[in-house]
């Protein structure tokens, strides 16, 4: 040191630091404009279709470990940690587009009773004759087969529990239609007779018996596995045929993440609407096994390229069903282990009693074991067995989409599904009925107020219309006013300068005067009720796009 | 300190970059597709993480039944502490296995097993094993014999058994099983390795069969009704099973007796398992053969982790004993068990003194890590009129 006063900075420390923040400067002073960034609405915008725009042909079969997918989602927190994010698969009008997870069908397009009851079959089922069996399933409780019928199409087989004939399969198939209804891939799946005598072994069929090395398929494993399933009087089997689905198996898909080798799978699961929105309807049908093992990702090949499909399966532990026998009183109210709960009741000497160790059920053989009382149950708290990535990161406007999803489904629909089932039990079907019913107004009640609940707005002839899905749904009273805040919007900045407010009565408020006329131009409006329940006030922000005339919806913001 | 400003120029420089996810394209289709062509670039094989390999590889050597070789851990014997070892199963035919594993104990506790299991016959009714025992004990305890040994006569004598058996057993209907079983059964003894050592305080006469290595024929008969859920970890059910065995001794004299275990246990759940009420009373009687002994090594005990849990592992031996165990369960999750427990046990020397008279008794509580059909990890802490005890154990209480 020379005595002179002198910075700790370095000279060229200096100078890379002064450029730098130069460039910081200018690049932060720089015109929006000019910087090349995305416009908010693109012309195709809403698309309403997800795109697969690469070849997945490279996208090898996995096989998930369970215990370790368990693991990690019951004592971590898998997928992204940021909480709160909006789903990143939605459209700019807050709706899912079709694509390789979802096709929208109720609330998009009709659904009669007949449609509900065929559901994704295409065809009648198994074919008549000789089933040959080219593979079972040995793991778990349950028996399984491998067919392939006389038309040569591979179906696989699964039993109902001894004592519980049409349990398992007939609510499969039930929750198999309603699923397919809501928009999921879903197997074919049908009711059908399995006959012993008609069952020939492939030559080359193996079989792996519990804890043994594999080897060739004898009649005698048919027998085993048999006498773990219920039999008929005849000596049939009542088994549910699920058509092996189209494509390449590759496994299942978890719940977070997205699959490494699937270039098209861009979007983290956890941020799917289609799969947050799942957990409401888990919760209707008592989903609890929503895991990533009873999911199935196929190849579809086609056109030179291939994509991956992403597929529901096995939906054997659903409503009163576990399966292999009822569903424990448990399932639904918490998670497989909660420590802290776990703590509170290991210091209880068992007085930490949770609810469902009292509450009334419904137990019988062809549809097993339901709480009896719908009508006080909270769809908010119901739980899968296990925590799920994805449902865990639901928001109030995912919710809310797969509420106005339910709101569609009709008693009638609700009918058809569970006479799908085919339960042979008539009182049996009409508790499944009341229970599917009450449990979708419970979800009706909770989830369509819960944010503002405005849908389907239109503006044409100087007049803003929409509808209010929560009083549409008879869940909420109408609002005592709408107020409208109308707005120039630049598509290119973002910015946006302030027409004029509106206000009415109803769902039909007036259009300033001083719209823009040119096409091309963009308008948002931010719709908010009054005298509603809070979450209302909340505007909903509206975008509309002036093109040939009139105004197109492409955007709106919950 | 030039890298350190360079690092604060870059950051400030990435704060300022367009935060726009997409841009250069017209659409949104081609948005989407830049993404995805994005992601193409960087595709890979799905690799297992290092918790998931590790996970894998437990589930595939510790649950269910081993293939190949696979690491063993156990209980070589009661007292031994923990032990491990390698082990190898081989499964052969549809229902067939042989299996063999070796362990060493903290306590240096030996054992070295291996079982034959036969091919079932009628769809797993009839059922045949073959099964070889060798334990070496280096230090077991031996306070005296009766029910009124005191602890500070506490000696350990060397146990080495070896056992050669066949067993057939028989389910002729649900819940039943009856079985018979023929084995050679030799037990080496010999000097404790905790000092004291047994023939310091104690003779032939105190402890009969001292100094001496017998041999036997061992016949024994079985019959019991299970209605246990899993034997393993029990919510309800019932357990009923009677043991018949003679030692017919192969060579030398004067120690050959036959021994009968009664046992009984019952599970009782109150509201849908959220108590579980267990009960177990065993009672074991061995009489000797006219003008025999029972050796010291082969008297019926008490004490340990599964019995008498304040006291420690074969603290009481005499000719018979009993035990009555009650144990009052919560299930505060469907991994974890408590339960507060009591057990009073006595042994006599002659049958009729298996009385409700001089019982020794302990209680305590406990945890249980469980999955639906075993017992993963016990802990337990038990007091009695010698203190207290810390039980762990990876099986269930009874």
């Amino acid at each position: 040191m020379n005595g002179l006063s002198r910075s700790p900075i370095p000279p060229r420390a200096r100078r890379a630091l002064a450029l730098g923040l130069l460039a910081a400067v200018l690049a932060g002073l720089w015109p929006p404009a000019a910087r090349s960034s995305a416009p908010r609405f693109y012309p195709d915008d809403p698309i309403a279709a997800e795109p697969n725009t690469q070849d997945a042909s490279g996208v090898q079969p996995w096989e998930i470990d369970l215990a370790y997918d368990l693991v990690t989602n019951l004592f971590g927190r898998p997928g992204d940690p940021a909480a709160g994010l909006r789903a990143q698969n939605v459209n700019t009008i807050d709706e899912v587009p079709d694509g390789s997870w979802f096709q929208n069908r109720l609330g998009r397009v009709p659904i009669s009773v007949e449609d509900i009851t065929r559901g994704p079959n295409m065809t009648a089922g198994p074919a008549e004759g000789t089933w040959t069996v080219i593979a079972a399933k040995t793991d778990g409780v349950t028996p399984g087969f491998t067919i392939r019928d006389s038309a040569e199409i591979v179906w696989f087989l699964k039993f109902d529990p001894p004592g519980y004939r049409a349990m398992a399969t007939g609510t499969e198939i039930a929750v198999t239609k309603l699923a397919w209804a809501l928009g999921y891939h879903v197997p074919e799946n049908h009711i059908a007779q399995l006959v012993p005598d008609r069952l020939v072994i492939d030559e080359q069929a193996t079989y792996q018996p519990l804890d043994r090395n594999r080897r060739g398929m004898h009649l005698g494993d048919i027998g085993d596995l048999l006498e773990r399933a219920e039999r008929d009087p005849d000596g049939t089997y009542r088994v549910i045929a699920s058509r092996a689905l189209p494509g390449t198996p590759l496994g299942g898909f978890r719940y977070h993440g997205t699959r490494p080798d699937d270039p098209n799978d861009v979007v983290p699961h956890e941020h799917r609407r289609e799969l947050r929105g799942l957990g409401v309807f888990a919760a209707w049908f008592n989903h609890v096994d929503a895991k990533a093992g009873n999911s199935l990702d196929t190849l579809i090949t086609g056109d030179g390229r291939a994509y991956v499909r992403h597929h529901l399966i096995d939906f054997g532990s659903t409503l009163g069903s576990a399966a292999v026998y009822p569903r424990p009183y448990w399932e639904g109210t918490h998670y497989l282990e909660e420590p802290r709960e776990t703590g509170k009741g290991m210091i209880a000497l068992g007085f930490y009693l949770k609810p469902w160790r009292t509450m009334a059920f419904v137990e019988r053989p062809a549809i097993g074991r339901l709480p009896a009382d719908h009508e006080t149950w909270d769809p908010r708290a119901w739980k899968p067995r296990v925590p799920n990535a994805a449902f865990l990161r639901a928001r109030d406007d995912d919710r809310f989409w797969a509420a106005r999803r339910l709101a569609e489904m009709s008693d009638d629909l609700i009918a058809a599904a569970v006479r799908s089932g085919r339960f042979g039990d008539e009182e049996g079907e009409a508790i499944l009925y009341r229970t599917l019913i009450a449990r979708r107004d419970a979800i009706l009640r909770t989830d369509l107020p819960a944010v503002n609940p405005i849908v389907d707005p239109v503006l044409e002839d100087g007049r803003l219309r929409f509808r209010n899905a929560a009083v549409d749904a008879r869940v909420s009273a109408a609002p005592a006013s709408y107020r409208a805040a109308w707005q120039r919007f630049d598509n290119a900045t973002g910015e946006t300068s302030p027409i004029q407010e509106t206000t009415a009565g109803g769902p039909e408020l007036p259009a300033p005067n001083s719209l823009p006329s040119s096409d091309g131009a963009y308008l948002r409006v931010d719709v908010s009720a009054a005298g509603g329940p809070e979450a209302w006030a909340q505007p909903v922000q509206l975008y509309f796009h002036r093109t040939g005339g009139g105004w197109k919806l492409v955007g709106l913001y919950r | 300190m030039i890298t350190r400003y360079r690092t604060i120029v870059a950051v400030a420089l990435l704060a300022t970059l367009p935060t726009a996810p997409a841009f250069g394209q017209d659409t949104r289709a081609e948005a989407i597709a830049a993404q995805q062509a994005a992601k193409a670039q960087r595709t890979r094989p799905y690799e297992p993480n290092a918790a998931e390999r590790a996970l894998d590889f437990a589930e595939r050597t510790l649950l269910g039944a081993p293939q190949g070789a696979y690491p063993w851990v156990g209980s070589v014997l009661s007292g031994g502490g923990l032990a491990a070892g390698p082990g190898y199963r081989h499964p052969f035919g549809d229902t067939a296995s042989f299996s063999v594993f070796g362990g060493w104990s903290i306590r240096s506790y030996k054992t070295v097993q291996a079982n034959l299991h036969l091919p079932e016959v009628a769809r797993g009714k009839v059922l045949f094993d073959v099964d070889v025992r060798w334990v070496d004990a280096p230090a077991v305890t031996f306070h005296g014999i009766g029910n009124d040994t005191v602890r500070g006569d506490r000696t350990s004598f060397d146990f080495e058994p070896l056992t050669v058996g066949f067993t057939a057993a028989a389910r002729p209907v649900r819940l039943i099983e009856v079985g018979a079983g023929i084995d050679y059964l030799r037990v080496n003894t010999g000097a404790g390795t905790s000092a004291p050592s047994i023939e310091e305080r104690f003779s032939p006469a105190s402890a009969p069969g001292l100094g001496i290595d017998p041999a036997y024929t061992r016949t024994r008969v079985f019959a019991q009704l299970d209605s246990r859920d899993a034997p393993g970890y029990t919510r309800r059910g019932v357990l009923l099973r009677a043991d018949l065995a003679d030692y017919s001794q192969r060579s030398g004299t004067g120690f050959g007796f036959s021994r009968v275990d009664l046992d009984g246990r019952a599970f009782i759940p109150i509201l849908r398992a959220n108590w579980v009420i267990a009960l177990r009373a065993l009672a074991t009687m061995t009489d000797p053969h006219e003008g025999h002994e029972v050796p010291f090594f082969l008297l019926p005990s008490l004490g340990g982790g599964s019995d008498l849990r304040a006291y420690s592992s074969f603290r009481f031996r005499d000719r018979n004993r009993l035990l009555l165990s009650a144990e009052y369960r919560w299930t505060p999750s469907e991994f974890v068990d408590m339960a507060l427990f009591y057990d009073a046990g006595k042994v006599a020397g002659d049958r009729s003194d298996l009385d409700f008279d001089g019982l020794k008794r302990s209680y305590g509580i406990g945890a249980r890590f469980h999955t639906p059909r075993a017992t993963a990890l016990r802990i337990e802490y038990a007091r009695g009129s010698e203190g207290g005890r810390l039980v762990f154990a990876a099986s269930p209480s009874f």
